[in-house]
């Protein structure tokens, strides 16, 4: 508990002092340059932003593509982890085959569905939730191949069935690290969607952050980094908290 | 009574090369005894408590079991399920839970009070309990113990000991030890077997003659330290490079 304070205070002095630099070096010393805008440009920018770029629409649409395909992908998980397991397990050297295609750029992905179903939302939400599923069902498969000897000796020690045995023990085992694994498939989703609207350039945060750079609107671009900065840290921040009350054991 | 009638057992590595884990290891584990394999770690303990109980199979070789027996194996590192608090953990596998048997278990192993905690880093000596306790609400006939002490203090190590010790008097249970220890065995069982390592193999038995009521004085009396002393030696009999890790 120390140790965070600690930590928090650092933190927090860390970033006072670069926000104090900041200001005195790009408001002040350096007010025209091409590596910071202004301090006082960017808060008008903030402004700006809202109105002209429709920031609340942007925002609707890249958070509700983003949590909705992480709630989707969760939920596919969990309706079907016994089978996925099942098939991790009876099929591992047929699935690690599968390595091959793991050098596809998930961009180029993005760029397939756009020519299939451009300027459509539901396809951005199916590719978030392939993409968010592929990672989760790949991160319970190295899970499970990392299972604990002893508990399986235990679990057919005591003749639990195959069934109980990947719902109960292969499962949970995974879950303390496939939960923390959702933060990366988070940030990763995150990244993912932004080039997906970039490429799409019809809505969402990717495609005003290609209006802005086509504007060449420097300060905007900045500030929607501020942006998008804070909401991932504080989704991050919920993901992190749902966490640590819902999963209070380590695989140890 | 379980015979354990020449069993051997070998794999092929990825070079082909073929490995002996076990060669004809052959031993008689009487019923509502203790009985244990002394032998040096990585020696085939683990391998041949699994072909006990039916976990792993013997290249060759049988176990000969008095019918339908439930023999249970408690792995050298105690499993206890981290997500599943100590009574979930107990009854785990059971098909119909008696609580008020549970309630008793719990109580001889002395987790009274625990029953709601979760085993997610506890001690050796807490998962150890946990394990126990399951392998009893089981009704075992024989419970296999793989290097039970490994990684306990000495005073958890004094405590378990004396808790198997207990255990095998109340609910008349067969034991199969396997350890590193001769003092430990020779503190628990009624037979010892001594056992080399590459391959594992039985070098010879001996029949413990010591009261069946043990405690601490035991370890002073004379019969008990010229028994290890004797067990020592055939130890020194055969080559000592073999016998690394072996404490006493």
């Amino acid at each position: 508990m120390k140790e965070k304070k600690i930590l928090l205070q650092n933190s927090a002095a860390l970033f006072v002092t670069l926000f104090f630099v900041y200001v005195v070096l790009f408001e002040f010393i350096l007010p025209i340059n091409k590596v910071l805008p202004k301090p006082s440009s960017v808060y008008e920018s903030f402004i700006h932003i809202w109105s002209d770029y429709n920031l609340l629409f942007a925002f609707t649409t890249t958070t509700s593509v983003i949590y909705v395909a992480i709630a989707l992908s969760i939920l596919f998980l969990y309706a079907g982890a016994k089978y996925f397991i099942k098939l991790f397990v009876e099929m591992k050297y047929s699935i690690q085959s599968f390595q091959i295609f793991r050098f596809i750029p998930i961009f180029f992905i993005a760029v397939l569905f756009n020519f299939w179903l451009p300027n459509n939302l539901l396809a951005e939400l199916l590719f978030g939730f392939l993409a968010a599923a592929f990672l989760a069902l790949k991160k319970l498969f190295d899970e499970s191949m990392k299972i604990k000897e002893e508990y399986l000796l235990v679990a057919r020690n005591l003749n639990l069935t195959q069934s109980d045995m990947y719902k109960n023990i292969y499962w949970k085992s995974s879950l303390p690290a496939l939960v923390k694994y959702y933060e990366k498939i988070h940030l990763s989703l995150w990244t993912l969607i932004l080039i997906y609207e970039f490429i799409d350039n019809t809505h969402g945060f990717g495609f005003i952050s290609r209006t802005a750079l086509d504007y060449k609107d420097f300060t905007a671009l900045y500030t929607l980094a501020i942006i998008l900065s804070l909401l991932i840290w504080f989704g991050n921040s919920v993901i992190r908290f749902v966490n640590n009350k819902i999963i209070y054991w380590s695989a140890e | 009574m379980i015979e354990v009638k020449n069993i051997s057992k070998e794999y092929v590595d990825d070079s082909g090369f073929k490995n002996i884990i076990l060669k004809n290891v052959s031993l008689n584990i009487p019923s509502e005894k203790i009985t244990s394999v002394i032998a040096p770690c990585g020696s085939g303990k683990s391998t041949l408590l699994k072909i006990i109980s039916g976990l792993e199979n013997a290249t060759y070789g049988e176990v000969i079991k008095n019918g339908n027996q439930k023999i249970v194996y408690i792995p050298s590192q105690p499993s206890s399920f981290p997500w599943l608090n100590v009574e979930e953990n107990i009854s785990l596998g059971l098909h119909k839970k008696d609580s008020t048997k549970i309630k008793s278990i719990i109580g001889f192993v002395g987790l009274e009070g625990y029953e709601s905690f979760h085993p997610n880093n506890k001690s050796y000596g807490f998962r150890f309990r946990i394990a126990l306790a399951r392998s009893l609400a089981h009704h075992p006939s024989v419970i296999l113990l793989d290097d039970p002490f490994f990684q306990m203090d000495v005073q958890t190590k004094m405590e378990i000991l004396f808790l198997i010790h207990e255990t095998q008097i109340t609910f008349k249970t067969t034991f199969l030890l396997a350890t590193t220890n001769i003092t430990e065995a020779l503190f628990l069982s009624e037979k010892i077997y001594l056992m080399k390592k590459d391959p594992g193999e039985i070098i010879a038995d001996h029949m413990v003659d010591l009261p069946q009521k043990r405690d601490e004085s035991i370890y002073d009396s004379e019969k008990f330290i010229q028994l290890r002393s004797h067990i020592e030696k055939s130890f020194k009999k055969i080559d000592s490079q073999k016998l690394f890790n072996l404490s006493i």
